[in-house]
Order: C-alpha cells, then sequence, then structure tokens
C-alpha cells in the first residue's frame, strides 16, 4: 500500500489538477476519520481532487454529485492511489 | 371516536444533514421565517413552530408542532450544533424523547444522507424520509424507486419540492398519522466496522432506487457547479472576486442603506419633538420623548443596515457562494486562530456584533468559536459611523472629502488589523488544541429564491431588534435619568450640566484627562455605553448644540467643538485628542448588549467581563498613547 494521501501530492502532481484517484485507506485521528465516513468517503471510492484553494489552502474533492473541500489534516487521513 | 385534545397533540422534528432542504420544507410545514442554509448551521437552537394553516386538513385534527433542529451527519454529535440536535430529539426539555421525526434528505445525496436513516431505524425512532430536491431530479428526469427505500427503512417516504411545496400535503398526512409503534433508544458507539457495514447497505439500498443510469444522470447534475468552481475557487480568480463580492456588499449596506437610515433618524426626531411639544414642560413628557422614542430610535435607526446585510449575506448563502468564500479564506484565518467559518459572524459583525456573536455558534471547534467571539466587538459595527463621521469631520474639516474617506477606511482596516492581531495573541496564549474539523460540503448553485430570503432577512432582523433592543433601551433610560435628574425643573443644558450624569463626568474627569479632553467629552463617552451613537448627541447636549435640521447640527458641532476649552483656555478638541476619541471608539467595548449576548452565548460570564475590562483597558492605554506623542509632536 503506497504512503500517498491527499496531502502529501508531490508538486508535479499539483500541477495537474484534476487528478483521479481512489480511496485505498483511512488512517489518523478516529474523530476525523469518523466524519470523512460521514461526508460519504469510503474505502474504495473514486474521487476526483479537483485543485486547491490558495494559499495552501483546502483540497477539492468530487465524487459523485458531491464535492467538499478538506484542510490539509483532514486530507492526510485519506490514503489514494492515483490513477 | 374523539380522543381528548392531549392525545391529539404531536411533536415532529425535522432532522436531516446541513444543506438537505430541511430549512426550506421547515418554512413551508410552518409558514415561518426561518433560513434557507447552503452554508452549514445556521438553524438557531429548538425552534418549534405549528403547523401552518393551509395544512391544517391534511393533518386531520392532529395539532402538530414542528421543530427544527441543527443540520447534523449522524446521531454522534462532534460539534456544539450537532449535540443540540441529539440533544433534541432524545431529551428536549418539553418533549421528552421525540417521537415522530421527518428525515430529511437530499435526493441528489442520499449515498451520505441515508447514514442518518440507517441510524435513526437502528435507534427506533418513528420516521418518514422526505426527499427533498425533487424539481432537480424532475428538470433531469431521474426517476427514484421509493418502494426500495421503504422497504429498507420500513418507512414511507414523500417526495418534496422546495420550491413549489410540492408533496407537503401528503408529507403533513403521513406524519400526522403515523403509527408509533416504537421507542427511541440510545445508540451504542460508533465504531468503524458498524460505519462500514452501514456504507454498504446503503450503497445497496441506493442502487436500487437509482438504477445505474439514475446514478450517472446524478453524477452529470453536478457538472455545471464544478465548471463554476473552476473559476471561483481557482487561486487567483477565486481571490479577486472574493474581493469583489466584499466590496460589493459592504457598497450595498452603508450607501444602500444611508437614505433609508435618514429617513428612520428623521422620522423619530420628528416623533421626538412632537411628543416634546405636547407638554414641554412635563417630566413624564420628557421621558416619552428624550428617554422612550429617541432610545427606540437609536435601535431602530440601524435596521436598514442590518436588514440590508442580512439580506446580501442570504443570497451569497443560498447561492451556494459562502461555502467557497469560507474555503478560500480558511487557510489564512487558521493561522490566526480562526476558521473558513469564522467569516461570517465576522462579516456580520460589521453590521452589528449581536447576530454576529450568534452566528458563531456553527463554528464548531471551541478554540475558534472562543477566538471569534473575541474579536468580533472589533469589526467596526454600525453604530461607530456616526461617531466615525463626526470626529473625522472635525479632523478634515475644509479638506477635500477623499481624505476623510480614506481615513475612515484606515480606521475599518486598522480594526480588522487589530482584530488579527488579538487573534493571534490569543492563538498563541490559548494551549489546548480540540478537534476542529473543517471539511466544508460545497453545495450545487442554486438561484437564490427572492421570497424566502427577504422573508428569512426580515426574521433576522426583527431578531435583533428583540435582543438588542431591550438593553439598549434600558441603558438609556439609565443615562436618561442620570442627566436629567436631580435637577429636573430646569431646562437643558443647566439641566444635564447639574446632573448626575455631570457630577459623575466630573469626578472621573481624572481619567480623561491624559486622553485630552474634559468631562464633558467623558460624560458623552459613558452614555455611548448604551449605543456608541448616543456620543453624538450626548456631545451636542453638554456643548450647548441644538439647531433645526441635520445639516446645521452638524456644522455647529463642529463649531463648537473648535471653540471648546479648558478653564485654563487650551482647546479641548485637538488633531491629538480627537484622534484618541477615534482610537478609544475604534476598539472599546462599548456595547451593552453585546455584553450581554455574550452573558448568555457563553456559559461563564468571565468571558464577557474579562472582554468588556480588557477591551477598554487597551483602548484606554493605547488612546493614551496617541495622544501623548502626538501631543509631544506638537499637534496637541
Amino acid at each position: 500500500m503506497s504512503e500517498k494521501t491527499i496531502a502529501n501530492l508531490s508538486r508535479d502532481e499539483q500541477k495537474n489538477f484534476p487528478l483521479q484517484a481512489s480511496i485505498e485507506a483511512f488512517v489518523g485521528d478516529p474523530g476525523i476519520v469518523a466524519r470523512l465516513f460521514e461526508m460519504g468517503l469510503k474505502v474504495g471510492q473514486k474521487i476526483s481532487i479537483e485543485g486547491r484553494a490558495p494559499f495552501g489552502g483546502a483540497f477539492l474533492i468530487r465524487f459523485g454529485s458531491t464535492a467538499i473541500a478538506l484542510r490539509s489534516e483532514e486530507a492526510a487521513c485519506t490514503r489514494i492511489q492515483l490513477n | 371516536m374523539h380522543a381528548n385534545s392531549a392525545q391529539l397533540r404531536r411533536c415532529v422534528a425535522l432532522v436531516g444533514a446541513p444543506n438537505s432542504g430541511k430549512t426550506t420544507l421547515y418554512n413551508w410545514l410552518t409558514a415561518s421565517k426561518f433560513k434557507t442554509v447552503n452554508y452549514p448551521g445556521a438553524t438557531v437552537e429548538y425552534s418549534i413552530g405549528r403547523l401552518a394553516d393551509r395544512y391544517k386538513d391534511n393533518a386531520k385534527g392532529v395539532d402538530l408542532f414542528l421543530m427544527d433542529t441543527p443540520g447534523t451527519y449522524s446521531l454522534f454529535p462532534k460539534s456544539a450544533d450537532e449535540q443540540v440536535t441529539v440533544n433534541a430529539i432524545y431529551q428536549h426539555p418539553e418533549w421528552g424523547v421525540v417521537d415522530t421525526i421527518i428525515l430529511v434528505v437530499d435526493a441528489t445525496q442520499m449515498e451520505r444522507h441515508l447514514i442518518l436513516a440507517e441510524l435513526l431505524k437502528e435507534a427506533k425512532f418513528n420516521f418518514i424520509i422526505a426527499l427533498t430536491m425533487s424539481d432537480i431530479l424532475k428538470k433531469n428526469q431521474i426517476q427514484i424507486e421509493k418502494s426500495a427505500l421503504e422497504k429498507k427503512y420500513d418507512t414511507q417516504v414523500v417526495l418534496v419540492d422546495g420550491n413549489l411545496g410540492g408533496g407537503v400535503p401528503e408529507l403533513v398526512q403521513k406524519i400526522s398519522s403515523l403509527d408509533r409503534k416504537h421507542k427511541p433508544v440510545s445508540l451504542n458507539t460508533w465504531s468503524e466496522s458498524k460505519m462500514l457495514q452501514i456504507q454498504k447497505d446503503i450503497e445497496q439500498t441506493v442502487l436500487l432506487s437509482e438504477g445505474k443510469s439514475g446514478r450517472e444522470q446524478m453524477n452529470q447534475v453536478y457538472d455545471r457547479t464544478a465548471q463554476v468552481d473552476r473559476w471561483l475557487l481557482h487561486p487567483v480568480f477565486g481571490m479577486i472576486f472574493f474581493f469583489l463580492m466584499m466590496w460589493g456588499l459592504f457598497t450595498l449596506i452603508y450607501s444602500g442603506a444611508a437614505p433609508l437610515m435618514d429617513l428612520v433618524d428623521k422620522s423619530f426626531g420628528l416623533l421626538k419633538d412632537k411628543v416634546s411639544s405636547i407638554n414641554p414642560d412635563s417630566l413624564a413628557m420628557d421621558f416619552l420623548a428624550n428617554g422612550v422614542v429617541a432610545s427606540f430610535g437609536s435601535v431602530l435607526v440601524f435596521v436598514p443596515q442590518i436588514f440590508i446585510l442580512f439580506l446580501g449575506i442570504g443570497i451569497l448563502e443560498s447561492s451556494g457562494y459562502l461555502a467557497r468564500a469560507a474555503t478560500l479564506i480558511d487557510k489564512p484565518f487558521s493561522k490566526i486562530g480562526l476558521s473558513g467559518r469564522s467569516f461570517v459572524p465576522l462579516l456580520s459583525g460589521f453590521a452589528c456584533a449581536v447576530p454576529a456573536i450568534i452566528a458563531t455558534r456553527n463554528i464548531n471547534s471551541t478554540k475558534d468559536r472562543w477566538i471569534t467571539n473575541f474579536i468580533i466587538p472589533l469589526m467596526s459595527c454600525s453604530a461607530r459611523l456616526p461617531v466615525y463621521a463626526l470626529l473625522l469631520g472635525f479632523l478634515f474639516k475644509d479638506q477635500p472629502a477623499w481624505k476623510a474617506g480614506f481615513a475612515l477606511a484606515g480606521l475599518y482596516i486598522g480594526a480588522m488589523f487589530v482584530g488579527g492581531f488579538a487573534a493571534a495573541i490569543l492563538n498563541k496564549m490559548i494551549k489546548f488544541k480540540d478537534k476542529a474539523f473543517f471539511m466544508m460540503e460545497l453545495p450545487l448553485y442554486r438561484k437564490p429564491k427572492a421570497t424566502v430570503i427577504l422573508k428569512q432577512a426580515a426574521s433576522k432582523t426583527s431578531n435583533y431588534i428583540k435582543r438588542a433592543g431591550p438593553p439598549i433601551f434600558a441603558f438609556a433610560v439609565l443615562i436618561w435619568l442620570g442627566s436629567t435628574f436631580p435637577n429636573y425643573q430646569v431646562k437643558d443644558p443647566e439641566r444635564l450640566q447639574t446632573s448626575y450624569l455631570s457630577t459623575v463626568g466630573n469626578f472621573v474627569e481624572p481619567v480623561f484627562k491624559p486622553m485630552g479632553v474634559d468631562w464633558r467629552v467623558g460624560v458623552g463617552l459613558i452614555s455611548a455605553f448604551a449605543a456608541r451613537e448616543v456620543f453624538v448627541s450626548s456631545m451636542a447636549m453638554m456643548f450647548n448644540v441644538t439647531a433645526d435640521n441635520e445639516e446645521a447640527l452638524k456644522d455647529s458641532m463642529l463649531s463648537a467643538m473648535k471653540d471648546a476649552k479648558f478653564p485654563d483656555g487650551s482647546a479641548i478638541f485637538t488633531v491629538a485628542s480627537v484622534s484618541g476619541l477615534l482610537v478609544f471608539f475604534m476598539i472599546a467595548l462599548q456595547c451593552m448588549s453585546t455584553v450581554g449576548v455574550q452573558l448568555r452565548e457563553n456559559k461563564s460570564w468571565k468571558f464577557a467581563v474579562n472582554q468588556l475590562i480588557i477591551f477598554n483597558v487597551v483602548a484606554y492605554i493605547l488612546a493614551v498613547a496617541l495622544v501623548q506623542s502626538l501631543k509631544t509632536m506638537g499637534w496637541g
């Protein structure tokens, strides 16, 4: 399993938004993970990482008919596999 | 068969995720004026309304009470708002355990919103599912197989249209005749495996109800919003748009409200004169005119501005833009201990701190909420404007208008910087780091409905009057008493100058001397505690200024200020002292309504008292420092 999370995308990867990915696992703070579940994210979910808010801000994630903005520490709890 | 009236009373709670269309539905059900929100958490606690008359027939004799709850994603609360919801349905102070629930589910977000359905079923609540956004379904020709949901959750499903109220009569009918067979229990704690199971179940259910093509079409519904977000969340263009929006909002508030405020001001002035003239020598009439009417006036004069602010925020919220604004601003705000969700409260603070403080309820981090609450009074509220206008008018008399305008902008921006600075310091000082979620949902962009927004703005404005009004009024009456007695038979200005208030003013004059002003200004500053704008009328009285109209009043006021002298002949109002006053007003907390709201919103009174003391002490110190340094530089 890769260590890649939404939060640690490389510079090059960040130049190529939107990025397609799928969720491999949830790690880290259980409180945040619980909330990520409630927002509708789940293992195996296909997501599109649309971009990032300025100043190193929130990551914009889209899946299905939903879009959410995740702070870095929240995004870091989501391990992904880039397609 | 006629059951007694107690049995026919039923309280139904509306439960659902933020942005699910719950509050729109609530509006329909109660014909009341609550918010439609895209930006999460703007519902006030425990709002209960009676079923609207138009649906009485559908309820078939049941006296239906509907309770709106703050949006929640699950029954495991993670913020103060969500805790309110869970409390409301499990242990409502009046209704105890709520036995009937309308679960509001956005038909385009079923995979997420059905989590609540699973949990409600497990907790054995009696509920019906209201599937909202059916207008979007219709527009995109998406079909939903209700039976799949009905079977899975052993309940009934009603499709509802928030725009036209379609489906609501059927909903009322079904909920009033719902068989309350279960008794709710509390849930076991959350676990990851439980969550995974729930997700699996939901996936199945949704697939059955949407079908494969339904899913494809649902995804497309969001496409247009995603396209707009490429611009509005763009690092450069997004920020430009953001600043333009804010600038536009402020211009609207201040220039749009100005003619209305003048109207209110004049009307109350007229009313006051009318009442006075009925019997100029009567104390009771004086009280009525200068105590009652005048203080009503000082509360109501800001209604136009506050209404426009709520209107503006309402439009931004309903359209979906505010979630984007919060997302853009979150990172810079986080650096100083705030959150993106602090944005709307801080924005509201520019009209009035009272509704702004209430709006912080939806900030789920306790620390962020504290800090936001603490700095809200630094957002230059409407009441400061008349004071700024007077003092800047003095400083920039005979100078081109743009200079004063510049200075005014400087005062506003300066206050924002002080706020940011204060937030940063507090952030460093407060050690604990609590569970803070940002995780902002970015809803579909929608065209706001004019009637709904107007109604919501009106309702919020009337709430402002109800909350801010009484403290302002009470204090204004107090000031009236202090300024009228003991010499009430004499006319103003002698009456004021020999009053209790002036005695106090004289007594504390040593405090005001370092600020470069005398006891008369001191009286004005004390009076400003009722409401800041009272400073202007107090000053007019203390310096013997009367005039027939606003313009003449301003001019006479300015020349009176120019001529005002200390006993030793030196001028009272100088660049130094006026600048000191400006700084004082910029920072000092001179609003009893704010203190009142803080007392109520925070469990302990320490917060409110500390805030009051700290702000005023800091304001004083800075004002004195400024005055003394300007004096030594020769500006005094």
